[in-house]
């Protein structure tokens, strides 16, 4: 299984070399047009097919999610897509003004679809650290990244190295579901269904 | 008024029965599941939160459902207005919309009971009613005579079974009866506004409910709770629940975190857990001088769950809940309050998810059985504090900006496990930022702890005043 999955990661990491070349957006700035599906972006011979992606990411002196624009390969697999999204969220913002919530090694594990909820397995020193703030940034970061750029995703769940978990640092429920929460979210950037 | 809810089932050709997960009823008419809870006033429908009056109840193997019920809930069902006729095809009138199949049953048939026959006794205790079960032959013909501070039921052959329940206090504070007697007394508190009586068939029963403000709900103590070393800390009494009045009296400051779980720490060594439980300390001692009852969730180095913390304050029937912690960023530039309060955003979907979930048998491996769900309705029972929980959150947020000086981070919503199963106003203070220079500082100095304990023991005096104030007796007519 290990061997099946190495030459897409490798063709995913040079896809996302590519993707983060292609930032064209400060992080602070809201984007200018809604996100492009990979349906959308047209596609043609011997070029690949990107989409423009928001991450979410807390701002240094609030913590409230703010947009970060970027560029991403997109392969028309939704669930490919989101597990790309969310291994180019755990790598950190790009630019400044906005804090990566995740400490280092932390990593996506699996990412699958039921139905409109996105289960999210994530690995590392996930549950490392301390403060709602922090918890609340690791946790909303994700789900407002995946709810803005995916519509379809009403909701995500969040597991740790394949298990369910109570909480990540001692504060906010994740024995399920959890819709996106805009009061989280700088401004009304985060409202769900901008992204449609 | 009421009915039982497998009459309109069966009058409508839908279904009744229970949610695996969270065993509430379900009740099904059209293709649209209804959940119903039994905790609360509340149903959802297809997810869709709707409000009762009253709390549906169980009662002698009926789903009894107020009649209510039909103009809110049914409507939501059906897709549109319900007119409900009667047996002779006549509408009954408008505020007695209840299935003519429901009405109490003619005299005659109850009057052939068996004399002596054992008449048992139930009591069903929500926020807004006690419901009282007289379930035998006898009981439909029961004398019930209303005094001014108490109501006396009294069979003319005796046989009353039962055992004795606490039922708490406010609308009804007490229930008595001796076994095989005759007479039966319910002492009325001071919440209690009307008695409203129904005698049902099949069993022969006779339903008495007991209406008004303020029943304190009194859940049973969570076996964790008696089996966790923090009992004496938690006021967790050996003879049960505390008594309780309608007065705001009882506080639960919950310092967050404990024992292996430290929380946020700093690279000087300091602990979150450690000054959580020092601050809760000094305002339990503030509070306690201002008159208060206050019950820390631990009182040593000890971890305590976060399902045991709120258990702790249902029990001892708090009137307030607080947790206190200190936060923590990746940014050492963030400082400032932070007030949490439940969001209900979560709770709403996962009555959706809840509903969706009934709707579907052998979900997708990986959605394995959810026994998150199964407290979905008692959860949805903080979000009847919502309003006052988010006064509350105000008052300690505006407090902390004003007497602290602290940076206004605003009121904020999430779903934290530890105030959404709060039978009470419960919110979430992080008091500052532990990962910030400064205020890590500030937090390490006695002076500021007591400022913190102030602020916290003025907030909470303050929505006491405020909560205190329709509880004070109507002016003399």
């Amino acid at each position: 299984m290990t061997n099946r999955k190495r030459p897409r990661r490798r063709a995913e990491a040079a896809l996302f070399t590519a993707a983060l070349c292609a930032l064209l957006v400060s992080c602070r700035e809201a984007p200018k047009a809604p996100p492009q599906s990979a349906e959308q972006a047209a596609p043609s011979a011997a070029q690949t097919v990107t989409a423009s992606r928001t991450l979410f990411y807390p701002q240094a002196d609030d913590m409230l999610l703010a947009p970060c624009p970027v560029v991403m390969p997109a392969t028309g697999s939704p669930q490919q897509d989101m597990a790309a999204l969310i291994r180019r969220y755990l790598a950190g913002p790009p630019g400044d003004g906005q804090v990566q919530p995740f400490l280092e090694h932390s990593a996506l594990r699996a990412l699958f679809l039921i139905g409109s909820e996105a289960v999210v397995d994530l690995t590392g020193p996930v549950r490392a650290g301390g403060g709602s703030a922090t918890e609340a940034a690791r946790v909303y970061g994700i789900v407002q990244t995946l709810a803005y750029n995916f519509p379809d995703v009403k909701s995500v769940r969040i597991l740790v190295d394949g298990q369910e978990v109570d909480t990540l640092l001692g504060h906010l429920d994740l024995s399920r579901s959890l819709p996106p929460e805009p009061r989280l979210v700088a401004g009304s950037a985060g409202t769900q269904g901008d992204a449609e | 008024m009421g009915f039982c809810a497998e009459d309109l089932a069966a009058a409508l050709k839908g279904s009744l029965g229970k949610d695996p997960v969270s065993h509430y009823p379900v009740l099904t008419l059209r293709g649209k599941r209804t959940l119903i809870s039994t905790a609360s006033a509340l149903a959802s429908v297809d997810g869709k939160i709707v409000r009762l009056q009253e709390s549906p109840a169980v009662i002698e193997g009926c789903l009894w459902l107020p009649a209510e019920f039909l103009t809110s809930v049914l409507p939501q069902i059906l897709g549109g207005p319900v007119t409900i006729r009667g047996a002779e095809g006549k509408a009954p009138p408008a505020e007695s919309k209840v299935p003519p199949k429901l009405e109490a049953k003619p005299e005659p048939k109850a009057a052939q009971a068996q004399k002596g026959a054992s008449v048992s006794v139930g009591a069903e205790v929500a926020a807004d009613s006690v419901r009282l079960t007289l379930a035998g032959k006898d009981a439909v013909l029961a004398d019930v005579a209303q005094g001014s501070k108490e109501i006396v039921v009294t069979l003319a052959q005796g046989g009353l079974t039962g055992t004795a329940q606490d039922v708490g206090a406010g609308i009804v504070d007490g229930i008595a009866f001796n076994q095989g007697g005759r007479t039966l007394k319910v002492a009325l508190g001071p919440g209690f506004k009307r008695l409203e009586s129904l005698k049902l068939s099949d069993p022969d029963r006779l339903v008495l409910v007991f209406k008004g403000e303020g029943q304190r709900l009194n859940p049973p103590p969570p076996e964790d709770v008696q089996a966790a070393p923090e009992t004496a800390d938690a006021g967790i009494a050996p003879g049960g629940p505390p008594r309780k009045t309608a007065a705001f009296d009882t506080v639960v400051l919950d310092p967050g975190h404990g024992g292996s779980d430290t929380g946020a720490t700093t690279a000087g060594g300091l602990q979150e857990k450690d000054l959580t439980l020092v601050l809760a300390q000094k305002a339990a001692a503030l509070l306690e001088k201002a008159g208060l009852k206050v019950i820390l969730t631990r009182s040593t180095d000890t971890q305590v769950p976060l399902v045991q913390r709120t258990a702790i304050a249902n029990y001892n029937r708090a009137d307030l809940f607080l947790s206190i912690h200190l936060n923590s960023s990746p940014a050492p530039s963030a400082r400032g309050t932070e007030t949490y309060f439940l969001s209900r955003n979560a709770t709403d979907l996962w009555s959706t998810q809840l509903a969706a979930k009934e709707n579907t048998e052998g979900v997708a491996s990986g959605a394995t059985a959810d026994s998150g769900l199964n407290l979905v309705l008692w959860e949805l029972a903080q979000t009847s504090y919502i309003v006052e929980s988010s006064a509350l959150a105000e008052a300690i947020q505006q407090e902390f900006n004003t007497l602290l000086g602290t940076t206004d981070r605003g009121v904020r919503q999430a779903p934290f496990v530890v105030l959404e199963g709060a039978q009470m106003p419960a919110v979430l203070v992080e008091v500052a930022f532990l990962s910030n220079p400064d205020e890590s500082k500030r937090l390490t100095d006695p002076a500021f702890q007591d400022q913190v304990a102030q602020g916290l023991t003025q907030s909470i005096l303050a929505f006491k005043a405020r909560y205190d104030k329709p509880q004070a007796p109507p002016p003399a007519s």
